[in-house]
């Protein structure tokens, strides 16, 4: 039983076959006035059952093809006179008007021809779509034998096929032969122009006669891409779009800021979003979108970016909100957003050159006029504080500015550009392009000298969470540095000093901001650094350590001279910084010490090789400080007071080895200065600028230089200053030109050099390393492991690779491979 | 069961071996301080003898042949080995042998190659890794220039040893070593092959001088080239 339920079939009523014959053309007339009834939509006299039996019938008989041609000829008939007739009665000249000519048809009066045309035309089309469903009930036995068994299409689709030839093909008038389809585009378009002028229109109207299109198709095959809607309507519509669009742009660029421009955009874009939906077909809002976006934007772009009022002018003003337009609009079409990109790094390198420049300018700004080389030395003894703090002033300020900059950008990237991660990279790679500058070199020096200024000054009273803030800008800028090897120089330098010299305000804060390089940069870069202070602390170890020996030798001597040492390692301290630095290592003259601290000094020395045998110890008398106590005698002063001054005198090692020789000397007697250098061995530069700060600067004249005169010479005469007198009973003799300043240009090449020296052991270290391990690697390749190998470090220049890779053949570490296409090297064990 | 033996040589050559030594012998100026060496008396009579000149390529291929430790000088195994390894063990075939190679020189650049790299080692002295500009130079003249020379370094165009010279005299002046020897020969061939020096870039593997020597070039002899790159 269930297996039989398949084939069950609902078949025609038996009992006809052998029923009355039919006369076929009474038949048809009985039909024919039934469906002019329904046509002119009279048809509630009629019984369906009747004509649904006169057609069956019919159909019963093998005539369906005669009853399928009499129902098409009659719907034909009836199309091309009723309906035409009364499509035709709709036409008026205002309505075939275009936009262009004006004529004297205002938009108007076009719109209300328009909308009567439409009106019309809906009804009509509704009507045949009523009439002929009711045919199709009719003819229904017709459809399913008939059409079905002949590969005919239902009759309700040959009649829609009738109404697209009778009525949409048929020509307007006699005279242009336009056709009605073609004038019905014409209207909609110019309607939804209408609308975006800004008129009202109606739009349920229109989408009416939408649908009819997009239910007639193109031709028999009726296949998807062949609606009327879409083959004659969508692309004349998305033609004059673009050509509407095109004309706009040209418009908006010409009259309008960008900002306006990119709000129009936004706002044309939403509009004819709305319109598929409520006017047209969805299936058209990918394709006007992609139209406008063209016109609009895409083809626009650029000019958009560059307007007087574009990118540069947003950037320049914060105009986040328009910023985040461009964004926008540049990302729908481009999902590089390429144009914008490019604009936003120019604007940055500019400003940063601006900044840089600034910096430069500002170092250079007072009157250092030429100097001849002889005399340079003398004129930076008379004003250096000055020019060098105002170079100091310059590279604070330029790392307040750049970091400034960069917070201009990370708020346009936050908030404009949707922290996009493309754009971000190419904001890193501008910051980092113009910090990196060939033109400005200074970047690294600049930010040490930044760390240096807080940590002796900037962060006293601050919180903890504030000098966390300052640590991690400098930490911010020190990403962007490429030559970080050039940084650790100068941070080591500027370091140095501040441990030596006791500048620095808090330890802690010397520590965390080791850890943080060290988080940023690795081990490696902070490895010296860490040691400098572990030499610090070995060194106060040591200091007490001595002095508790010394007490332990019982030896009370109430004049005995207290030491307090730091023990440097050799190659961590760039020790060639501080001071004379213009002697060679090992050629530096031994400075003869007088006989009291000669003794403590070897005292110290045995002591120290009992702790550590094998290691030599050198004084640098340059760097060290001693305080004195010092006792005028009662002479006359010119307030006519008339006493014994003491005054604790801190002064240079040099200046207290100098002081001592006058200790002996009666007070009327002098030393000139060639005797002050032969019992002393201070070198000449140093002793000059000793006897300067002792005798010449005014605060400070211990001495009496005689002729008194702001140079030094090697004929002066020096006696003891009886008559000085001091406002503080401690008194500080400075040495001329110390501190962290900026590098004056000599000293910044001895940097590079320096610099490059210990650059090219890297490369070669880089280079050993790979070629050990590779044995053998062809000359490219070896370049780019070389520079991958010290991204972290800095990025050396092809052509000093390759000058180290020739010194290594030279030195046999590596050969050639003779007789490879490609230029390969060979590690030599 | 294989034996293994040094070869068939050994046997065979120890009559022309000890020829060879009788005639090493004959050469020495000092036999006594200087049993196994010949000086550059002995070496130039030895040249006569072969009828060849002492300021000529072949005289540089005669040194490698015999492996001679310096210009001038000869060395008993090199002698012995050299003339052996290429059975030549009297004078009239050593003779018949240079002559032969005065004709197969000029077209072979592996022969050539083998004097070109050899002349370095004559041209320094002792330990030293590199040898004076001066001396290279002239060395470069005999190379290049010789008409017995494979590589002839100079076109109707491009004078290039000149070049090479005025360069490394003017702006160089540093001495050469072994690998910059070597990769003259290589960049001489090359810019034989090809005057516009396209193979050339700077990524390649050249030695620095090289790259400078191009840049020279470039900048001193090529600026109408330049420009007519530049037309088309």
């Amino acid at each position: 039983m269930i297996a039989g339920r398949g084939r069950q079939r609902i078949r025609p009523p038996r009992r006809g076959l052998h029923g009355d014959e039919i006369d076929f053309e009474n038949t048809w007339s009985t039909i024919a006035s039934a469906f002019r009834e329904i046509h002119t939509k009279n048809a509630s006299r009629l019984s369906y059952e009747e004509l649904y039996r006169h057609a069956y019938k019919v159909v019963l008989k093998k005539k369906g093809e005669e009853l399928y041609k009499r129902v098409c000829d009659f719907e034909h008939e009836w199309l091309s006179s009723e309906v035409r007739s009364a499509i035709q009665a709709l036409f008026s000249p205002n309505l075939s008007a275009g936009t262009q000519s004006l004529g004297g048809t205002t938009a108007n009066e076009r719109r209300v021809a328009g909308e009567k045309f439409f009106k019309g035309l809906k009804q009509a089309w509704g009507d045949h779509q009523i009439c002929m469903s009711m045919l199709a009930d009719v003819l229904m036995y017709m459809d399913r034998v008939y059409c079905h068994d002949h590969r005919r299409p239902s009759i309700y689709t040959a009649a829609m096929v009738l109404f697209r030839d009778d009525i949409l093909h048929a020509p307007t008038s006699d005279v242009d032969g336009k056709e009605v389809l073609r004038l019905l585009n014409h209207v909609i378009l110019d309607q939804i122009q209408m609308e975006r002028d800004g008129d009202v229109i109606d739009k349920h109207l229109i989408k009416s006669c939408v649908h009819m299109l997009d239910s007639l198709y193109q031709d028999e095959d009726e296949a998807e891409d062949q609606r009327l809607y879409n083959t004659s309507f969508e692309a004349a519509y998305l033609e004059t779009s673009r050509e509407f669009y095109r004309q706009e742009a040209d418009f908006l660029l010409r009259d309008s800021d960008a900002g306006a421009y990119c709000r129009h955009t936004r706002r044309r874009l939403y509009e004819e979003e709305e319109r598929c939906r409520s006017t047209l077909l969805d299936v058209t809002q990918p394709k006007i979108q992609q139209v406008v976006e063209d016109e609009l934007i895409k083809n626009r772009i650029h000019e958009l970016v560059e307007m007087e009022s574009g990118v540069r002018f947003m950037i320049d003003n914060d105009r986040l909100d328009e910023l985040n337009l461009i964004y926008d609009l540049n990302s729908r079409v481009d999902d590089k957003k390429a144009e914008l990109m490019r604009a936003i790094q120019k604007r940055i390198v500019e400003l940063g050159t601006d900044i840089n420049n600034a910096a430069i300018a500002a170092s250079q700004a007072p009157v250092s006029a030429p100097m001849p080389l002889e005399a340079g030395d003398k004129v930076k003894a008379q004003m250096p504080e000055k020019s060098l703090n105002q170079q100091t002033v310059a590279a604070i300020r330029w790392v307040e500015d750049v970091l400034q900059l960069k917070d201009k950008f990370d708020k346009i990237w936050e908030v404009s550009f949707q922290q996009d991660q493309p754009l971000q990279t190419a904001l890193t790679r501008s910051f980092a392009d113009f910090i990196n500058s060939p033109a400005f070199p200074r970047s690294s020096e600049y930010i040490s000298l930044f760390i240096d200024e807080n940590m002796k000054k900037g962060i006293k009273g601050k919180t903890e969470m504030e000098v966390d803030a300052v640590l991690e800008k400098a930490i911010i800028l020190l990403r962007y540095v490429q030559d970080k090897d050039l940084f650790e120089r100068y941070y080591k330098k500027h370091l140095c000093r501040r441990l030596l010299m006791n500048k620095s305000i808090s330890n802690d804060v010397e520590k965390a901001m080791i850890s943080k390089m060290k988080i940023e940069l690795g081990n490696n870069f902070t490895l010296k650094l860490e040691s400098m202070f572990k030499d610090m602390t070995i060194s106060e170890e040591l200091t007490s350590g001595f002095k508790k020996h010394v007490e332990g030798l019982g030896d009370k001597d109430p004049k005995r001279i207290e030491l307090a040492i730091n023990v440097l390692t050799s190659m961590t301290w760039p020790l060639e910084t501080m001071g004379s630095g213009d002697d060679a290592e090992g050629s530096r003259p031994r400075c003869i010490y007088p006989t009291a601290i000669e003794r403590i000094k070897r005292g110290f020395e045995k002591y120290y090789n009992e702790k550590h045998s094998g290691r030599q110890l050198t004084w640098l008398g340059n760097m060290g400080s001693a305080d004195i106590k010092a006792v005028f005698p009662k002479v006359p002063q010119k307030d006519g007071s008339f006493k014994e001054r003491r005054h604790d005198l801190n002064v240079s090692t040099y200046g207290m080895v100098i002081l001592l020789l006058f200790n002996d000397l009666p007070a009327d007697q002098h030393l000139t200065f060639e005797e002050i250098q032969a019992q002393t061995n201070i070198p000449k530069t140093d002793l000059i600028r000793n006897l300067q700060s002792l005798a010449v600067a005014p605060k400070t004249r211990i001495l009496i230089k005689d002729p008194m005169s702001k140079d030094v010479k090697s004929t002066d005469r020096f006696f003891f200053n009886e008559g000085f007198i001091g406002r503080f009973v401690k008194i500080k003799v400075g040495v001329v030109s110390s501190g962290n300043k900026v590098e004056s240009d000599r000293e910044r090449r001895e940097t590079e050099k320096k610099n490059d020296d210990s650059r090219g052991f890297c490369i070669e270290a880089a280079v050993v390393r790979i070629m050990k391990q590779r044995k053998e690697l062809s000359h490219q390749a070896l370049i780019i492991e070389t520079l991958n190998q010290l991204v972290g470090q800095f990025k050396p220049e092809v052509n000093m690779i390759k000058k180290k890779i020739e010194s290594l053949i030279e030195r046999e570490y590596l050969e050639r491979v003779e007789g490879v296409k490609i230029d390969s090297y060979r590690y030599l064990a | 069961l294989r034996y293994f033996s040094g070869g068939g040589g050994p046997t065979v050559s120890s009559g022309a071996k000890s020829n060879l030594n009788r005639q090493f012998d004959k050469y020495r100026e000092d036999a006594a301080n200087n049993p196994d060496g010949i000086a550059i008396e002995g070496t130039m009579k030895y040249h006569n003898d072969l009828d060849i000149s002492l300021e000529d390529i072949i005289s540089l291929a005669l040194h490698e042949i015999v492996q001679a430790p310096a210009i001038g000088e000869l060395a008993r195994e090199g002698f012995v080995d050299g003339w052996t390894a290429l059975n030549c063990d009297t004078l009239d075939k050593q003779k018949g042998y240079m002559k032969n190679l005065q004709n197969t020189l000029p077209s072979s650049k592996e022969a050539f190659t083998k004097v070109y790299k050899y002349t370095f080692q004559l041209a320094k002295t002792g330990n030293q890794k590199a040898i004076p500009l001066e001396a290279a130079t002239v060395y470069w003249g005999l190379l290049f220039k010789s008409s017995y020379s494979a590589v002839k370094w100079s076109t109707a165009t491009s004078p290039w040893v000149d070049w090479w010279e005025e360069f490394l005299t003017s702006s160089w002046k540093k001495s050469v070593n072994r690998d910059m020897w070597n990769e003259t020969l290589k960049f001489a061939q090359m810019t034989l092959q090809d005057e516009d020096m396209s193979f050339w870039n700077e990524e390649s593997s050249w030695p620095s001088v090289i790259d400078e020597f191009v840049e020279w070039v470039k900048k001193n002899h090529r600026k109408e080239d330049g420009a007519e790159a530049m037309e088309e």
